[in-house]
C-alpha cells in the first residue's frame, strides 16, 4: 500500500533526478579538480616567482619571504563556487522552460515542498564536491604551513565549503526566480561578477557619500561576502567587516530560497 | 469526484472563466467540450493547483488537490505532452512518479508494457513523437491507480488503435468507479465515451448534462425509419403536415413519436425494416451552442418542443397506404 507523500519521498526523486545521475557525478568531480589544480598553479608559479626574484638580487626581494606557505581558499572557492552556482541557476530554469516542474507539480502539488527538495541535491552536490577539493587543499596547505596551522585550515576549508553551498544556493534561486537560462546565468554573474567589478571601479572616486554609498553596495554582494567567509577566522579578531560579511552572507542565504520560495508558490506554471 | 464552485479567472483586462461551475461524478465519464479558448484547459489547469483562480474552488474529493496526501492516488492528470519532464526517459518519468507518491516500482514494466512503451522505456522523452509522449503521459496519470482521471486532449496524435484502446481505458476507469474528466476537441469520438457534458464557451459554461438530456433540447423528435414503401409513407405524412426529409437513404420524420410510426407502418400492412430516434450528435449540439450563444444568454428555460402528437388516421383494416380514401 502506498504511503502519504512526504519530503523524504520528493527528496529522494529528485536527489536521483539531479544529484545522482552520471553527468552531475562526472560535472563534479571535474569542478573539484579543476579547483585543486588551480590551487596548485598558482602556489607553484608564486613559489617561483619569489625563487627567480631571490635569486637575482631584486631589492626588496626579503619582502617575497612575506608570502605566506599557504594562499588560503579564495581562488579555488571562487572558481568551484562559481561552476556549481551557474550550473544551478541553468539547471533550475530549465527545469520551468521543459516542462519539467509543470510535470512535477501534478506529482508534488506541495509547491514549498517541493521547492525545498529540488534544492537541496545542489546542495549536497556542492558540499560534497567542494568538501573534497577543499580537503586535498587543506593536506597540501598543511604540508606547506606546518601542523601548528592545521586546526585553521581546518576551519577554513570547511567555512570555504559552506561559502560555496551559500553560492549554489544563490545560484539555484536566479534560476527559480528567472525561469530562463540565459537571464539566470546574466542574474547570477551580476550578483556575484559585475556588480562587484563595477562597484570596485567606482571606489575612490566621488564625494563621501558616494563612497559610503558605493562601499555599502559591496559589502552587500553575495560574492564578497561569501568569499571572505573563510577568512573570518579567529573570531576573536574580526573587525566590523567581518561581522558584515557573517551578516549579508546569512541575509543572502536564507532570504534568497524565502523569496524564491514565495515566488514559486504564487505564481502561475505558463 | 471532481468539483468546481464558481471559478472565476481573469488574466489582464480578459476574463477568461465566469462563474464555472460543474461536477464530473464517479463511475461517469464526463466530456469536457468548448471552442478553442474557451477555458477548457485553463479549468483544468486550476482543478490540477496549477494555477489560482480569483475567486472559486475547486475540489477533488472534497479537498483541494494541492492539499492531497497522496495526490497520485487522488488524481490522475494529463495535460498534454507540454507536460511531461523531456530530459528523462520514461522509464525514468515512471520512476519519478513512484518515489514521489510512494508506489511499488515493480509496477513500472507492466505500465510501460500497457502503452506500449517498453521498447523505448530507455529512451529520454524528448525523442518520442507526439503519440509516444502521449502514452507516456497517460502511463504516468495512471501509475498510481488514481482515484479520478483528468485527461486533456489526450488521443492527439494516437492512431486508431491507439484511440480505440483510450476507448476502452476510459470507459473501464469509469465503469470502475472513477471520475473521468476528459475534454477533446474529437467530438465524434468524445460521443462514443462521454456520459455526461459540460460545455464551455467564453469562460461560461453553455450547457450541461447528460448526453440524452442535452440531445432533446436541440428541437423536435426526429425518427429514422425505412419501410417496403417509403414514398407512400411520405407522401401520406406529408398530407397531415407532418414534416418528412431524407437522410442516410431513410426517411426522417419530424414530430411523430417512433411508436406511432410503427403502428402507423403494420396498420398499413408495410414491412418495417428499421426505426431508430435520431439524436442530435455533440457536435450538432456543439454547433448550436457556440453559434446560438453569441445572441444572448438565455434567461429562461429553452421554449419546449410540440409533444409529437399521434398520428390521426389509421386505415381501416384490411387497407394499404392510399387505399380507400
Amino acid at each position: 500500500m502506498a504511503a502519504k507523500q512526504g519530503f523524504g519521498s520528493v527528496f529522494s526523486a529528485e536527489m536521483k533526478r539531479v544529484a545522482l545521475k552520471p553527468r552531475r557525478i562526472i560535472t563534479g568531480a571535474i569542478f573539484a579538480v579543476a579547483a585543486v589544480i588551480l590551487f596548485i598553479g598558482m602556489t607553484a608559479v608564486l613559489d617561483w616567482g619569489a625563487n627567480e626574484v631571490s635569486n637575482q638580487g631584486v631589492e626588496g626581494a626579503e619582502s617575497f619571504g612575506t608570502l605566506p606557505a599557504f594562499l588560503g581558499f579564495g581562488a579555488p572557492l571562487s572558481l568551484i563556487s562559481f561552476c556549481f552556482g551557474i550550473y544551478a541557476a541553468a539547471f533550475a530554469a530549465r527545469d520551468h522552460s521543459d516542462g519539467t516542474i509543470r510535470a512535477t507539480l501534478l506529482l508534488v502539488p506541495d509547491r514549498i515542498r517541493l521547492f525545498l527538495a529540488r534544492m537541496l541535491p545542489w546542495v549536497v552536490l556542492a558540499a560534497a564536491f567542494s568538501f573534497l577539493a577543499f580537503a586535498v587543499i587543506a593536506v597540501i596547505g598543511i604540508g606547506r604551513a606546518g601542523a601548528g596551522e592545521a586546526a585553521t585550515i581546518v576551519l577554513q576549508g570547511l567555512l570555504a565549503t559552506v561559502s560555496s553551498v551559500f553560492t549554489v544556493i544563490v545560484g539555484f534561486c536566479c534560476g527559480t526566480v528567472t525561469k530562463r537560462g540565459s537571464l539566470s546565468v546574466f542574474l547570477f554573474l551580476g550578483l556575484f561578477i559585475l556588480i562587484p567589478m563595477v562597484v570596485g571601479m567606482a571606489s575612490g572616486f566621488g564625494p563621501d557619500i558616494l563612497q559610503a554609498i558605493v562601499k555599502g553596495i559591496d559589502h552587500a554582494m553575495p560574492g564578497v561576502a561569501f568569499g571572505a567567509l573563510p577568512d573570518i577566522l579567529p573570531l576573536a579578531k574580526a573587525t566590523t567587516d567581518t561581522w558584515i560579511s557573517l551578516g549579508v552572507s546569512l541575509v543572502w542565504a536564507i532570504g534568497a530560497p524565502i523569496v524564491s520560495c514565495i515566488l514559486f508558490k504564487t505564481r502561475g506554471t505558463l | 469526484m471532481i468539483e468546481v464552485q464558481g471559478l472565476n479567472k481573469t488574466y489582464g483586462q480578459k476574463q477568461v472563466l465566469t462563474n464555472v461551475s460543474f461536477r464530473a461524478e464517479n463511475g461517469l465519464v464526463t466530456g469536457f467540450v468548448g471552442p478553442n479558448g474557451a477555458g477548457k484547459s485553463t479549468t483544468m489547469r486550476m482543478i490540477a493547483a496549477l494555477e489560482e483562480p480569483d475567486s472559486g474552488t475547486t475540489l477533488v474529493d472534497g479537498q483541494p488537490f494541492s492539499k492531497a496526501a497522496m495526490p497520485a492516488q487522488m488524481l490522475g492528470v494529463y495535460l498534454g505532452s507540454d507536460y511531461l519532464p523531456i530530459h528523462l526517459t520514461a522509464a525514468e518519468y515512471l520512476a519519478y512518479v513512484c518515489t514521489t507518491n510512494g508506489l511499488d516500482k515493480a509496477s513500472i514494466p507492466s505500465l510501460l508494457q500497457m502503452v506500449e512503451l517498453a521498447h523505448v522505456a530507455d529512451k529520454p522523452i524528448s525523442s518520442f513523437s507526439l503519440g509516444m509522449r502521449q502514452r507516456a503521459g497517460l502511463a504516468a496519470a495512471m501509475a498510481g491507480n488514481p482515484a479520478n482521471l483528468m485527461l486533456d486532449e489526450p488521443v492527439n496524435g494516437l492512431d486508431p488503435m491507439g484511440v480505440q484502446w483510450l476507448r476502452g481505458v476510459i470507459r473501464e476507469q469509469a465503469r470502475q468507479g472513477r471520475a473521468v474528466l476528459l475534454s477533446s476537441h474529437l467530438l465524434s469520438e468524445l460521443e462514443l465515451v462521454a456520459d455526461s457534458v459540460v460545455m464551455l464557451d467564453q469562460g461560461q459554461v453553455v450547457r450541461m448534462g447528460s448526453m440524452h438530456a442535452l440531445a432533446s433540447q436541440t428541437g423536435p423528435l426526429q425518427v429514422l425509419m425505412r419501410t417496403s414503401n417509403d414514398q407512400a409513407v411520405a407522401n401520406h405524412l406529408a398530407q397531415y403536415g407532418y414534416q418528412v426529409g431524407y437522410a442516410d437513404g431513410m426517411l426522417l420524420v419530424t414530430g411523430l413519436a417512433p411508436e406511432s410510426l410503427a403502428n402507423f407502418v403494420i396498420k398499413s400492412n408495410l414491412q418495417l425494416y428499421h426505426l431508430e430516434v435520431k439524436r442530435a450528435s455533440l457536435e450538432e449540439l456543439f454547433m448550436s451552442t457556440a453559434t446560438s450563444f453569441e445572441s444572448a444568454v438565455p434567461t429562461q428555460a429553452p421554449p419546449q418542443s410540440p409533444p409529437p402528437q399521434a398520428y390521426p388516421y389509421y386505415p381501416q383494416q384490411g387497407q394499404g397506404v392510399g387505399n380507400g380514401r
